[in-house]
């Protein structure tokens, strides 16, 4: 008779988490897209001047391809060839994989917590001797092992692919796949709450997504009343409420709103902030400190995460002068909030605050489920 | 091993409550009983009755009961007890994305028990179970029965002292029940206890050593099948030739008649002894003598309506 052991039983969880994610449909769909991808970065090549198509059969001007589509090549302090690196960079793994992507990861590990409730799955599992809190983190490490393995591979699988054909290495970009995880790992403990309590997939689906919006928002909002707090845009109002020249009701529902936002920015997970600590972490790793610092400054001027706004749309909003392009992205909230957090900065714009309040709040997310799963009867 | 009892139960009610005002019914009431060591034992009922949340109580599944329910002297859904524990749960659902291999792998492991130990028993399992020949094929791909029999197999891998099963033949072909009555049979050979749940008659008849019958969450009766299938008092005697017509007249004084070669009469033992003392002077040669039995149906439903009447 062989003994009971733990980590026996800890390898079985780990199995069958491994075994439910490779079989789940949307991950391979997932895994071929990134497959894909990845097959595109070691096909075409970009290197300092021309894209070479398959080692070399056929090259392409930069120059030739940007008077093609009558565009005008990006001046400033990057190269044609990281330009275009760090333009598909963003694309594949910033916006398709953080949030398309980060979507589908969502929509695929929604039933994994429900389907472990249901009657007669549910009968089988909880009467071996494994308790009920292992069998959730179980099903939640399961959603995160489902992330994690399509980051490795299309962040790593991109990285080496550019690395071998347009010869251009940024270990600074293995950064994302992590960003990747941890943002998922915020958002996946609304679906394994909401799972618990309504033990429906739907239900922890449309709440999941309601939820990663109302946090998205609730930090976008916060971004901007901080910001006016700091440059003195709420001094008007107050000096018109001395005066007794302002509404009460409207105060009053004023002061409701950004007290509200403020509370839950602190309660909810910061996902928002994922993308600045990515940057920062870029930043870190490159090991030339002039580099790191012109990239910093570049990013800077791009605007929220280099992402949103390039330093020309900032220009046009100004009115097209370059003179008043700095002046209007500091008038841009996300610009600012970018200039204010950091690993050193004060407590709401530190980034160990931010992670550790968000981590704080999965915590709680998953006490809160064990705690409705002690009380379940099957 | 300790000689502690493999269940044990005393007083255990569970009441059921949902909605807002917390409405329910009482699932088990006050129910009591003791499983010995080897034993199989048998939980009868109508549907409705409290059976599976008997079980459900034991192994942890359920919660807001009342009372002491212990499993080899543990309490109740501790998790040293439920690893000496097998289950095959009603209607179960097994990993579809699993082979049935790895299904009882998976199982065997949550149980504790080393990959390689396991490895080198569930070939002897999934041949017991029939299922060798489709083991590696994907859960989803199996049929009610072939699930039935894996789901059978995965709750007796890792070797437990005792096993719960729920209508373990729900679902399954004759030749697979047969082969189930064969592995349950086994189990007792082997000193495993089984505590079995179904509303086959015919397979408690012939399987269990001790028998609950349960019905509205209360123990109606609980003994041996000698116990529960007691005497109606008829005696039914076969005679090998007709008896002579004065031996009719004298029985027929006695309010006794013979059908053919058939006689049937109620009494107790004196009057057995009467009747075949008269039968052999009259030179009556006797086939068989037998008294008539309840059979389990009967005293089931007789038990189950009487329950009904009272309440």
């Amino acid at each position: 008779m062989s003994d009971y052991r733990r980590s026996n039983v800890a390898r079985a969880l780990l199995a069958d988490a491994v075994a439910q994610v490779l079989d789940n449909k949307v991950f391979r769909i997932l895994a071929v897209l990134s497959a894909l991808i990845v097959a595109l970065t070691f096909a075409i090549g970009f290197r300092e001047d021309s894209i070479w198509l398959l080692g070399g059969l056929r090259e392409y001007f930069y120059e030739d391809l940007f008077s093609f589509f009558g565009a005008t090549m990006p001046v400033g302090g990057t190269t044609q060839q990281e330009a275009v690196i760090s333009f598909l960079q963003k694309l594949f793994v910033d916006y398709l994989a953080g949030y398309v992507g980060i979507l589908f990861c969502i929509g695929a590990t929604a039933f994994f917590v429900p389907a472990m409730l249901e009657k007669g799955f549910a009968d089988t599992l909880f009467s071996k001797p494994v308790s009920r809190w292992s069998l959730l983190l179980s099903r939640y490490l399961a959603a995160l092992l489902f992330i994690a393995f399509l980051s490795a591979f299309l962040v790593g699988g991109m990285h080496l692919g550019l690395s071998i054909s347009s010869g251009y290495s940024d270990p600074s970009f293995l950064w994302s796949a992590i960003t990747l995880v941890y943002l998922f790992a915020l958002i996946s403990s609304f679906s394994v709450l909401f799972g618990t309590f309504t033990r429906s997939t739907v239900a922890a689906l449309l709440l999941t997504f309601a939820a990663y919006g109302v946090t998205t928002g609730v930090h976008n909002a916060w971004i901007p009343i901080q910001m006016g707090r700091e440059l003195g845009a709420f001094d008007e109002l107050e000096k018109s409420r001395e005066e007794g020249r302002s509404n009460e009701v409207a105060d009053t529902f004023i002061d409701g709103l950004i007290a509200t936002a403020e509370t839950l920015h602190y309660i909810l997970p910061k996902t928002v902030d994922a993308k600045y600590i990515t940057a920062d972490l870029r930043d870190q790793v490159i090991s030339d400190p002039e580099e790191a610092r012109a990239r910093s400054e570049r990013r800077s001027r791009r605007g929220a995460g280099g992402d949103d706004d390039s330093a020309e749309a900032a220009d046009s909003k100004a009115g097209g002068r370059a003179s008043q392009g700095r002046r209007s992205a500091d008038l841009d909230p996300w610009t600012w909030y970018e200039t204010k957090v950091g690993w050193d900065a004060s407590l709401p714009f530190n980034f160990g605050f931010s992670i550790a309040s968000s981590l704080v709040f999965v915590g709680a997310a998953l006490g809160l489920a064990w705690l409705r799963l002690r009380r379940i009867s099957f | 091993m300790n000689n502690e009892s493999p269940l044990r139960v005393e007083n255990l009610s569970m009441r059921y409550r949902r909605g807002l005002l917390r409405h329910g019914h009482q699932a088990l009431d006050s129910v009591s009983l003791e499983v010995g060591r080897g034993q199989v034992f048998g939980l009868l009922g109508p549907n409705g009755a409290g059976k599976t949340t008997l079980i459900k109580v034991l192994l942890g599944l359920a919660v807001g009961w009342s009372g002491r329910a212990e499993l080899f002297g543990e309490p109740a859904n501790h998790r040293a007890a439920r690893n000496r524990v097998g289950y095959l749960p009603e209607s179960h659902r097994l990993p579809p994305y699993l082979t049935g291999r790895k299904t009882l792998e998976l199982f065997g492991m949550m149980c504790g028990r080393d990959r390689r130990w396991l490895r080198e028993r569930i070939p002897v399992w999934l041949e017991k179970v029939d299922m060798t020949r489709d083991a590696d094929r994907k859960i989803r791909e199996y049929s009610k029965g072939m699930q039935q029999r894996v789901g059978l197999a995965a709750a007796l891998v890792h070797e437990p002292d005792l096993v719960f099963l729920d209508e373990p033949t729900d679902g399954v072909d004759p030749v697979g029940r047969a082969a189930i009555r064969e592995v349950i049979a086994e189990l007792r050979q082997r000193g495993t206890t089984v505590f079995l749940n179904s509303h086959l008659l015919l397979e408690v008849e012939r399987m269990c050593d001790q028998i609950v019958i349960l019905d509205k969450g209360r123990i109606l009766k609980q003994g041996s099948l000698e116990q529960l299938t007691n005497d109606t008092g008829t005696v039914r005697v076969v005679l090998a030739s007709e008896p002579p017509p004065d031996l009719r007249v004298r029985l027929a004084e006695r309010e006794l008649s013979v059908d053919g070669l058939g006689l049937e009469f109620l009494g107790e033992q004196p009057e057995v002894d009467l009747v075949v003392d008269q039968l052999r002077a009259a030179g009556c040669s006797i086939r068989s003598i037998e008294r008539e039995k309840n059979d389990l149906e009967d005293v089931f439903i007789d038990l189950v309506q009487g329950s009904g009447v009272k309440q």
